[in-house]
């Protein structure tokens, strides 16, 4: 039988760390709630960029002088570049597993490219050099282009700004023929899904498939409607308009992370919380009667020896 | 020839009056024997305490019903004595020493008291040689010395008997040698089954089985260990053979001791226990020891009473063990057996010295690991296996491995089991450990290593 002094020790120790996870609680809460804000304002100004780009790409049916723009066939792309989205830290659930699971489903998709990574977070990279990579033999760390760590906590534009500029280049490098996204999509507070999109190359059907995103609502938007000149050339303003819409889209994606993180902290700490007072009950009641058989051992000595003294005559 | 008379019965203690210069002395056997047209009675008693006024209280051996007031009481002169010697083997008997299988009497050229002095300090001898019993877990962890002590504490229901069982099957069959069994206060159906299973595997006329059943008086439950014991202590010094000898269950002496002084009318010590309980359990324990000419090895299941292993009886019995093997609830309920404690076990004979260094180390790593993996647990429990660090995840995929790969199954259990048993020599447990310890095993799944034998048949 354990000494209660050992159970009282224990009650401690776990209150301690139920004390540590209702913290943690909270502060995924408080960050909730000030990322929703945030992802407020970069959906309307994705939504205006994605209206634009659509407007315009459906003026310039003859194909758009961009090279971000490719029609080319899916067999063709055989060099892949996944950006993945996971989180610094841990004590977040299975957030990052639900991730890795996902990116597991798309490597079957993509059975026969070469792919390669960039990774965003600690805890991706980790997964990724440990079992996806045991799992999928080719995909060695040196897939790995670049990783980027700290960004999950508080992701600025800055951070997207310069995720979007090392995809360009590699992409302009030719490096690659086509970039996917896997990250945590942040529905409302309930409900978070991971998931993974194409985002490059960019044609027709995908910019559309885009907008149709953004604008449920309006579903007769047509590009016909508007009539633009480009001044200065089409391209220059391609050029650009591309580049921001990039920028904010993988803005909006690691802030949605961000916030899905924290939803799943949120969870998780949660559950641990109430993990917690579950154990520190049933100790309770363990030490208890522990406690409480003790002393009825006790007295049953003292009756017993009293009763005894009594028959000898003391 | 004294002779006193009953003057009280009160169950098994009877107070009898001798003449004032025959007094009988303590431990002398009382004989009591009456054979009228109605009774027929035949008790032996043994004399306990002198009690004053020329009366002494006597312990009966057998069940006093129809004893009366101033029945003839007999001294014989002598403690009990039972018949040792070659004629033993193969044989059944009670605390008597009379034979309780469906033979013929026993009769022998020796008779020997079932009473007298522990060997000589100078006359004892340590050995050094460990004895392999086949079973993965005593082995690696808790080894024991040939002419050593092993106990198996558990509460009910952990598979102590089981345990015995095995090693008896493991290492009479290997060992070839002579064994006792004393059988104390348990299960007479046990006793049975494991006569039946000696005369199966052809072992039985090597062994001598003494048996003083729960269906027994406390008195014979009391003495029962000590007529085994003198049967084998007969062919250490006598024969000068190296003798198992296994007792199940040594608790039961004990509580027969309690019942007995509780009778006695001695004022009863912490728990209700006997206060004479150090002396009682030392008087049995003392004895079971190896000397110059011949060693005698001894096996002993101790049930711990409400799983308390701070319970008087059992720490007093503990001392005298040299390789304390602990069964444990929580293990045999994760449906791991043999259900030992890694952790709770110990053994002293687990040094470099008796067992060499690579066994040792091996051993400390198993228990080091299962030991972070018990401290792992409230994490887990409270955050979840996917929050621990890369580092121990390793080492609770290793321990959880380990943990299974310390079952195996048991030639004794094989109808429970539905599994052939295995015999699985040491060499092949450090290797085994040795593996899974530096993660050699850590593509296998955990579920590959329960209830097998050795690494080779896992990878089958």
């Amino acid at each position: 039988m354990e000494r209660l002094k050992d159970i009282r020790k224990k009650i401690k120790s776990i209150k301690r760390t139920r004390r540590v996870v209702r913290t943690l609680e909270m502060v995924a809460l408080n960050q909730l709630h000030r990322g929703q804000k945030k992802i407020e304002g970069s959906k309307i100004y994705s939504n205006e960029l994605g209206k634009i780009l659509y407007i315009l790409t459906g003026i310039s049916k003859n194909g758009i002088p961009h090279p971000f723009f490719r029609i080319n066939n899916y067999k063709d792309e055989n060099n892949v570049l996944i950006l993945i989205l996971t989180s610094d830290k841990g004590l977040c659930g299975n957030y990052n597993i639900l991730i890795m699971d996902v990116l597991s489903r798309l490597l079957k998709e993509l059975k026969d490219k070469k792919i390669k990574y960039l990774v965003v977070g600690k805890k991706g990279s980790a997964l990724l050099k440990e079992t996806v990579l045991k799992e999928y033999e080719v995909h060695l760390p040196k897939y790995i282009l670049k990783e980027y760590f700290n960004i999950s906590e508080n992701p600025t534009f800055e951070h997207a700004e310069n995720i979007t500029n090392d995809i360009e280049e590699t992409f302009l490098k030719k490096e690659i023929d086509s970039v996917y996204i896997i990250y945590t999509k942040f529905i409302s507070v309930l409900y978070v899904k991971p998931v993974f999109f194409k985002i490059l190359p960019l044609n027709m059907e995908l910019v559309s498939k885009i907008v149709a995103e953004f604008n449920k609502e309006e579903k007769d938007f047509k590009s016909e409607h508007f009539r633009f000149i480009f001044e200065p050339s089409v391209q220059e303003i391609f050029l650009d308009l591309i580049h921001r819409y990039l920028v904010s889209k993988i803005y909006e994606v690691l802030v949605e992370a961000s916030l899905s993180e924290n939803v799943f902290r949120h969870l998780a700490m949660g559950k641990a919380s109430s993990n917690a007072e579950e154990i520190i009950n049933s100790l309770i009641r363990k030490y208890n009667r522990i406690r409480q058989l003790n002393i009825t051992k006790e007295l049953e000595d003292i009756i017993k020896t009293s009763e005894a003294l009594k028959e000898a005559g003391y | 020839m004294n002779i006193g008379e009953i003057i009280r019965v009160a169950g098994p203690v009877l107070d009898i009056r001798f003449p004032p210069d025959a007094i009988p002395e303590i431990k002398n056997a009382l004989l009591i024997e009456e054979k009228t047209k109605s009774i027929e009675i035949k008790i032996l008693a043994e004399v306990e305490q002198h009690i004053g006024k020329n009366q002494v209280r006597a312990l009966a051996l057998s069940p006093t019903e129809g004893v009366m007031r101033g029945m003839r009481v007999i001294d014989v002169g002598e403690p009990i004595t039972v018949p040792v010697g070659k004629q033993t083997l193969g044989r059944m008997f009670n605390v008597f020493g009379e034979a309780i299988d469906d033979g013929s009497h026993v009769k022998s050229d020796m008779y020997w008291p079932i009473y007298h002095e522990p060997p000589k300090l100078e006359y004892l001898k340590p050995s050094k040689e460990i004895f392999e019993t086949g079973i993965k877990v005593i082995d690696l962890l808790c080894p024991f010395l040939k002419g050593g002590k092993i106990g198996f504490f558990g509460g009910a229901g952990v598979g102590k008997t089981l345990l015995i069982m095995e090693l008896i099957h493991n290492i009479v069959t290997k060992h070839g040698g002579i064994s006792v069994f004393a059988g104390i206060g348990e299960r007479t159906r046990e006793g049975n089954e494991l006569w039946l299973e000696m005369k199966r595997s052809k072992i039985l006329n090597k062994t001598v089985l003494v048996f003083g059943q729960m269906s027994e008086t406390p008195g014979a439950r009391f003495r029962v260990g000590f007529t085994a014991l003198t049967m084998a202590e007969y062919f250490r010094e006598v024969e000068k053979k190296d003798v198992l000898f296994f007792i199940d269950n040594v608790f039961r002496f004990v509580q027969a001791g309690m019942e007995v002084s509780t009778l006695l009318g001695r004022i009863p010590s912490a728990v209700g226990y006997q206060p004479t309980l150090g002396t009682d359990v030392g008087e049995l324990q003392d004895r079971i020891t190896s000397t110059i000419n011949g060693s005698i090895t001894s096996a002993q299941a101790i049930y711990v009473p409400a799983d308390d292993l701070t319970d008087p009886a059992v720490a007093t019995i503990f001392t005298h063990i040299d390789s304390s093997i602990v069964l444990s609830r929580q293990i045999a309920e994760l449906g791991i057996y043999p259900a030992i404690d890694p952790l709770e076990s110990s053994s002293r004979t687990l040094d470099p010295l008796f067992v060499g260094e690579e066994h040792c180390n091996i051993a400390r790593r198993v228990q080091e690991i299962l030991q972070r993996y018990k401290e792992l647990q409230d994490i887990i429990a409270i955050l979840g296996y996917e929050e621990l660090s890369d580092e121990d995840k390793l080492t609770v995929n290793r321990a959880r491995k380990a943990q299974k790969f310390l079952t195996q199954p048991f030639f004794v259990a094989d109808q429970f089991t539905g599994l052939a048993g295995e015999y699985i020599p040491l060499s092949e447990t450090i290797e085994g450990f040795r593996k899974i310890l530096n993660g050699e095993l850590d593509d296998i799944p955990e579920e590959q290593f329960y209830m097998k034998g050795t690494i080779e048949d896992i990878k089958k």
